[in-house]
């Protein structure tokens, strides 16, 4: 009985029937180094129609003088006039609300990072009567509409709301719509609503720590506090990284509470960048000025994430070489 | 087990769909085609009237009109009444609501897109010139002029509604119309007239006896079931309808301008400084005896704080009159008076500011469009809308001695008028008609708010609602 044939056999039996359209090396070097491109040519495409063409309009919108309301045919060429008028101007509001933009970001994010650690270190403990159905409460404010929770606060901080009400039961009087008061009442709504998100992404970074690594040092005497900043921390590190990077995002291009609350006001006191942006283009009509400031922002929020990552690469270079 | 589970996800998705079902919006049925029973409004609207709404029924029953309005006692009373509309003419309303900041926004951007949604706008003053600068509205005058298909009836009665209304939607330029008022409003004087009685005071005859009195109310520290009594409440928000509201009108009788007093259009609140710096001042030095926060206050929050209890005056618009004497709103019902606002070292001015609706130029139901505003605007509503918490707009209603008795506002409001009357006759106009209207009353509102926050002095903020309207102008 004959042995049957190989694999080989078979695939040169295979070939010798086929006709020869084999591409030479040279052809199949280049196709193997082109096709991932081709494959990957309707993603571009499209990610160029959704992304950066929108994103280049806004950027050459930048440069003109038009106003809102009426046709494109109506816009002109004006050069670096708006981004000169925004340096420039006395009435320009750019470096007040990037100043206040900064100021809000940067307390409500310290805030919610602090707040949200410590309590998902309180929730990690071994026993935590009804843990679950704490996460899942506190996941309700970041659920909620933007304008809603505004609206929401609104009814609360009015001089004679709820919690004026109750904080006037301990002697404390907050007036929250004075100019003194505005800005540190939008960021306590913000802490409120979005500290659940630092919860819930601590929490999760915590438990994907390994016990035994915890319980060895216990063992070797570390304490409470040196196992939390030496072994813990690290770990969350990236996750703190990503999670900032998430909210300064979020929180740059903030619009929604502080309209519904105040529309940038009293005065002036309130009036981040999202609010100068719709000011330009609903209340001066200016489409020009509104998409300098935009450009701005996004410029802002370019760096900004530049930074995170850099940090985050960072981070990670040095746990890497700690641990090898 | 799986088998329940199953069953239970079955019944579960089968309440699902049926309550999804439930949420669609019903398609509005074809009119019936036989005659309507007439009978139940026969108290209420002539023989003539009846039979007009069947001739427009007749003639575009079936119609759906679009209307895009803004959140306002006027627009609650113009639902209210709409049913009737309605059932009378088989011609369906359906109203696309928002905010008065954003209506605008939304009208624009619907028709720069090209979608032209809406056969009918709600409109208020300060946007009308806008609209109809850049063509968004439909002239009014070939339609009252009885040039189209639908007739202008008798009872519409034009010169029977208040001129200082209608003016707000009549080019100053060619003195077309482009929309018709369906309330209109001048501010006014809230004042609590049991705390007024109490300490002996009198209605603040002055700006300064008005300054005197939220002080010294202020300063008696009245506390009543908790609740400190401030002196007053006004808005101040850096947005529209606010900050600009009370300066646009108080800077007249205190010896200011806005605009150039003959072509109303070039930018003049430096050429008489000290009146413009002196209105804001007044604002600033008052807000420290209101209520706290006037500053972030628009014209709900204003009236909101009165009505309940929180303020012993207001200087806010006629038009929350009845929401003032509603008892399910206020706690004040009984215990508000109403004057018109006092006098300055200039004299005495009031400005009238008008709620109107306007039809699209590129509504495709002009006709339905313009019947509905007739019947709305017609003097048998008026007195329903009045009772829909609207205002009115018709002299022959606001004379009515019954509407006097019954809104004790109306004869405040008349004074008003008049005053507003005397402010016209010297060219005083707090809204200038021209398309950037609304780029002007940002400048003044931010500034207004800047200094009744403190955040500026007046005179910077007269100086630079000047620089502000100098650069908008010069861009143009």
């Amino acid at each position: 009985m004959d042995n049957p044939p190989s694999v080989d056999d078979l695939r040169g039996a295979v070939a010798n029937a086929l006709p020869v359209t084999r591409p030479s090396a040279g052809r199949r070097q280049l196709l193997r180094l082109w096709l991932p491109y081709l494959c990957l040519v309707p993603a571009i495409i499209a990610s160029c129609g959704v992304l950066l063409y929108p994103t280049l309009r806004m950027f050459q919108y930048s440069f003109l003088n038009w106003s809102f309301g009426k046709s494109y045919a109506t816009a002109e060429w004006d050069g670096l006039a708006n981004y000169q008028w925004l340096i420039t101007s006395q009435s320009s509001t750019l470096f007040h609300s990037l100043r206040l933009t900064l100021l809000y970001a940067g307390a409500s994010i310290v805030c919610e990072l602090v707040l949200g650690l410590a309590i998902a270190v309180l929730l990690n403990r071994r026993y935590v009567f009804g843990r679950q159905v704490v996460l899942t409460g506190f996941m309700i404010p970041t659920l909620l509409m933007p304008v809603m929770v505004g609206m929401m606060w609104r009814m609360y901080m009015y001089p004679n709301g709820m919690l004026s009400y109750f904080l006037g039961l301990v002697g404390i009087r907050i007036d929250w719509y004075t100019a003194t008061w505005a800005m540190p009442a939008v960021i306590l709504i913000e802490i409120w609503q979005f500290t659940p998100f630092f919860i819930i992404s601590l929490f999760a970074g915590l438990r994907a720590i390994s016990a035994e690594i915890l319980e060895a040092a216990a063992i070797d005497g570390a304490s409470g506090w040196y196992r939390f900043w030496h072994i813990s921390m690290p770990y969350l590190r990236p996750i703190i990284v990503v999670t900032s990077m998430i909210r300064v995002l979020w929180i740059l291009k903030s619009f929604d509470i502080v309209y519904t609350m105040f529309t940038g006001g009293p005065g002036s006191a309130t009036e981040i960048l999202g609010i100068s942006i719709y000011r330009a283009l609903f209340l001066s009509r200016n489409i020009g000025r509104s998409a300098a400031l935009s450009v701005i922002l996004a410029a802002l929020t370019l760096l900004v994430t530049f930074a995170f990552v850099r940090f985050a690469y960072r981070s990670r270079e040095v746990m890497e070489s700690a641990t090898s | 087990m799986l088998y329940a589970r199953n069953w239970m996800i079955a019944c579960f998705s089968l309440v699902l769909v049926v309550a999804l079902a439930g949420c669609v919006p019903a398609v509005p049925s074809e009119p019936s085609e036989a005659p309507i029973d007439t009978s139940q409004y026969a108290d209420r609207y002539s023989d003539e009237l009846l039979t007009w709404a069947a001739g427009i029924r007749d003639a575009y029953g079936g119609t759906t009109l679009n209307m895009l309005g803004f959140a306002h006692p006027t627009l609650n009373a113009m639902k209210a009444i709409t049913a009737e509309w309605e059932d009378l003419t088989g011609i369906t309303v359906v109203y696309d609501e928002t905010d008065l900041a954003k209506v605008r926004d939304k009208f624009v951007l619907d028709i720069t897109s090209g979608a032209n949604s809406y056969d009918l706008v709600m409109t208020a003053e300060v946007q009308a010139p806008e609209y109809w600068n850049l063509g968004y509205l439909e002239p009014l005058d070939a339609w009252l002029n009885d040039e189209m298909d639908v007739a202008t009836e008798a009872w519409l009665d034009w010169d029977d509604l208040h001129s200082g209304y209608t003016m707000m939607f009549t080019s100053v330029q060619d003195g077309s119309r482009y929309a018709v008022p369906i309330s209109g409003e001048v501010a006014l004087l809230f004042y609590r007239t049991d705390i007024f009685d109490e300490l002996g005071l009198t209605v603040p005859a002055t700006y300064d006896e008005m300054l005197e009195t939220a002080k010294f109310i202020n300063d008696q520290g009245i506390v009543e079931d908790g609740r400190t009594v401030h002196g007053i409440s006004f808005r101040g928000r850096p947005a529209l309808g606010g900050g600009n509201w009370i300066w646009s009108i108080i800077v007249f009788p205190f010896g200011g301008q806005i605009v150039d007093l003959d072509d109303q259009v070039t930018p003049a609140v430096l050429a008489k400084k000290e009146g413009a710096v002196a209105a804001i001042a007044w604002e600033t030095e008052i807000a420290k005896h209101g209520v706290p926060g006037i500053a972030s206050f628009d014209p709900f929050d204003a009236i909101n704080q009165y009505k309940q209890g929180f303020a012993a005056m207001s200087i806010e618009a006629s038009v929350l009159s009845p929401g003032v004497l509603n008892p399910d709103e206020s706690i004040v019902t009984d215990l508000t008076g109403f004057a018109p606002l006092p006098a300055g070292p200039n004299g005495s001015f009031n400005q009238t500011f008008a709620h109107g609706v306007a039809m699209t130029a590129s509504g495709e139901n002009k006709g339905a469009a313009y019947a509905f505003i007739q019947w709305m605007l017609g003097r048998a509503n008026q007195d329903l809308l009045l009772e829909n918490g609207g205002a009115p707009v018709r002299r022959s209603a606001m004379e009515d001695p019954a509407n006097q008795e019954k809104w004790p506002y109306i004869e405040a409001t008349l004074l008003g008028l008049d005053q507003a009357a005397a402010a016209y006759a010297n060219r005083y106009f707090a809204t200038p008609q021209v398309e950037w209207v609304l780029e002007y009353l940002n400048v003044w509102s931010v500034n207004v708010s800047r200094a009744i926050a403190e955040e500026i002095s007046a005179e910077e903020a007269v100086e630079n609602i000047q620089s502000g309207m100098d650069e908008i102008l010069a861009q143009k």
